[in-house]
């Protein structure tokens, strides 16, 4: 059966065109519409060339004009909503970083992460996966860069330091809420009580190791920053008070699908560290506790504490041993 | 050419399917819990929940014990060179199972290659070769799914010079060749109607009527030159006019709308979809040919963009 209608081919087609299959149209058409210079330079492209198996091809050699519109003008619709599109995808994801550098700055910075980690996910929600890292890896690019620092902070190289390490402080826990809020979580699940580690006999104790909830995450942070990634949220954040610059520990956990932030203190953050590694209850705390400068009541009574904090937040699902 | 698929169909009884639905969307998720609105059915974006542990699935998984739900997808990339995601579509088609769902949608598209995902719905060439391509990756994933797949034209903005062959005919061959069903866009019709300088009319003309499950409906943007599928507005006379039209030709099918910009209370999203109701009380064919008009203050688009959809993410709840 044919299918063609041979009048239509007729008159779509460039006379002296050699085939071009659909493979090599679909590498053409997306080597135009992500081109960072846009489809001209698209077209110019090695890619571009490559795909079509031909030294020169135009747009207009592949695309059909419109009564309204060249060739090259609808070719850009779809090239313009890449962009706007995955920009638009980001900062809805990081929301607070783009706040804190102004959309101009913020989109510069997540041009160039889409040049290097395009989507290769059926989810938009993965886009923003690799955007704190990419940040880190580009620390020096963001201290040289006057846009990243648009408030007019007094620069000196320890301020430089800072800001950037509140913009990459500020991706990791905006990147750690989205992850902590769709996947796996405890709404459904059991969570370990003090009843439970209490009925372990007192010998076993020390053997024993906890099991994390799926949706638990630790972050240490050079500032505070989810302070301000939680107030750029509830629409009370401002640029005029940045976050304090001291280290920070975080337990970033999600209850009744809402992500909750929990600050605690070094030590606590080193024995939830020791513990979610899958070292067993007493070494975890005998380790933590060699480097208390502490007293041991002071330390015991400090960890009950903490211990009471945990089953409250419910960042354990149960206690093992093996 | 493979032979048609022989699967039951999943369309409903109905004449007018499952009646008028609304696409599910986050900004709606407490009004809807909250109320429990009179909305037929629902629509689901599936990429939004195939992987999802949080709230957006704690409550799809409530409103599908009260709702019918819809699956539509934008991320399948049927027509793409690409090999398919088989753990895509295994994720799809257990979300299909958990929620019930009455069909699964995508688009006559693809999204990208050489393992990229654009996350635009892009335009395949018709011609012979895609036809038989697309044939051949329908009859894999309906083999999979278990059921037939719904494919929906899509807005488009070039046109290639490799087509042989036009939109219209291409998808009545699609359905043809595959058994596979149609989820028509009637705003998609009009905007590419309006992109590609042909009659909407001659193109729903074409439609098979019997393969029809499915109607969107959505406002875009006319941009002066062009008009452009942004989903955030009212749904416009002529696209009522063209779902009269096909409504005419015989078309019976589930109604959704979709609105996914500058998105509005639910009760106005649900309103814009009731108003199909008035719409199909007065039936006449059209008379005129659409003309496309400068935009003006009150309808310049709301975003200089004008990003086309989808553009979709959801927001995580933090305290």
């Amino acid at each position: 059966m044919a299918f063609s209608d041979p009048s239509l081919a007729e008159e779509n087609a460039l006379t002296g065109n050699s085939h071009r299959n659909l493979h090599g149209i679909q590498r053409w058409m997306q080597a135009m519409i992500v081109n960072p210079d846009g489809v001209r330079s698209g077209a110019a492209s090695d890619e571009a060339r490559i795909a079509i198996q031909s030294k020169s091809v135009s747009i207009e050699d592949m695309i059909l004009p419109s009564r309204a519109l060249s060739s090259q003008r609808r070719l850009e619709v779809y090239a313009n909503a890449y962009y706007a599109r995955l920009l638009e995808c980001l900062r809805d994801e990081y929301p607070a970083l783009t706040s804190l550098l102004g959309e101009e700055t913020f989109n510069a910075f997540a041009f160039e992460y889409l040049q290097t980690h395009p989507s290769r996910s059926y989810t938009l929600a993965d886009l923003g996966q690799a955007f704190p890292a990419f940040l880190e890896s580009n620390r020096a690019v963001a201290c040289a860069d006057d846009n990243a620092n648009p408030i007019g902070v007094e620069e000196d190289t320890s301020t430089d330091q800072s800001w950037v390490d509140l913009m990459i402080d500020l991706a990791r826990v905006e990147r750690t809420y989205c992850e902590v809020f769709s996947g796996p979580g405890i709404e459904q699940t059991a969570t370990l009580q003090a009843d439970d580690i209490a009925a372990v006999p007192a010998e076993e104790v020390g053997d024993i190791r906890l099991q994390v909830a799926p949706c638990v995450r630790l972050l240490k942070l050079n500032s505070r920053a989810h302070e301000f990634a939680i107030a750029t949220r509830k629409g009370t954040a401002s640029t005029d008070q940045l976050p304090e610059s001291v280290p920070t520990y975080l337990v970033i956990t999600r209850l009744n699908y809402v992500v909750r932030t929990i600050v605690v203190e070094q030590e606590e953050f080193q024995l939830l560290q020791l513990l979610i590694n899958g070292d067993t209850l007493g070494d975890s705390i005998a380790q933590v506790a060699d480097e208390s400068p502490l007293e041991e009541p002071e330390w015991l009574a400090r960890m009950a504490g903490w211990f009471e904090k945990w089953a409250a937040g419910r960042l354990f699902v149960q206690c093992v041993s093996w | 050419m493979q032979e048609p698929v022989p699967f039951s169909t999943s369309a409903p009884s109905s004449p007018d399917g499952i009646g008028l639905g609304v696409g599910l969307r986050t900004v709606h998720f407490a009004h809807i819990l909250k109320n429990w609105p009179a909305v037929d059915w629902f629509e689901i974006i599936s990429e939004n929940f195939m992987n999802c542990g949080g709230r957006p699935r704690n409550v799809l998984d409530q409103i599908a014990e009260r709702y019918p739900i819809v699956m539509h997808g934008v991320s399948m990339s049927i027509g793409s060179t690409d090999p398919l995601n088989l753990d895509y579509l295994q994720k799809l088609k257990q979300l299909a199972t958990e929620t019930k769902a009455r069909w699964v949608s995508d688009h006559v598209c693809w999204t990208g290659v050489a393992s990229k995902n654009t996350h635009d719905l892009l335009p395949v060439p018709y011609n012979e070769e895609t036809l038989r391509h697309l044939v051949d990756r329908i009859g894999i994933v309906q083999d999979i799914l278990e059921r037939p797949l719904v494919l929906e034209n899509p807005s488009t903005y070039v046109t290639f010079r490799d087509s042989t062959m036009t939109e219209w005919d291409f998808i009545r061959y699609l359905t043809m060749e595959t058994g596979c069903q149609l989820l028509l866009d009637v705003n998609n019709v009009y905007v590419s109607s309006v992109n590609h300088d042909f009659d909407a009319r001659r193109y729903l003309d074409s439609i098979p009527v019997d393969r029809v499950v499915q109607f969107h409906l959505a406002g875009h943007t006319n941009m002066g030159t062009h008009c452009i599928d942004t989903h955030d507005g009212h749904v416009v006379d002529p696209v009522w006019e063209l779902f009269r039209y096909a409504h005419e030709r015989g078309i019976r099918a589930s109604t959704l709308l979709e609105w996914d910009a500058s998105i509005p209370e639910f009760d106005v999203v649900h309103a814009e979809v009731l108003k199909a109701k008035s719409w199909l009380q007065t039936a006449h064919a059209l008379d005129e040919p659409y003309v496309i008009n400068p935009p003006s203050m009150e309808t310049a688009p709301s975003r200089l963009a004008g990003i086309p959809q989808p553009a979709l993410y959801a927001t995580a709840e933090v305290e």
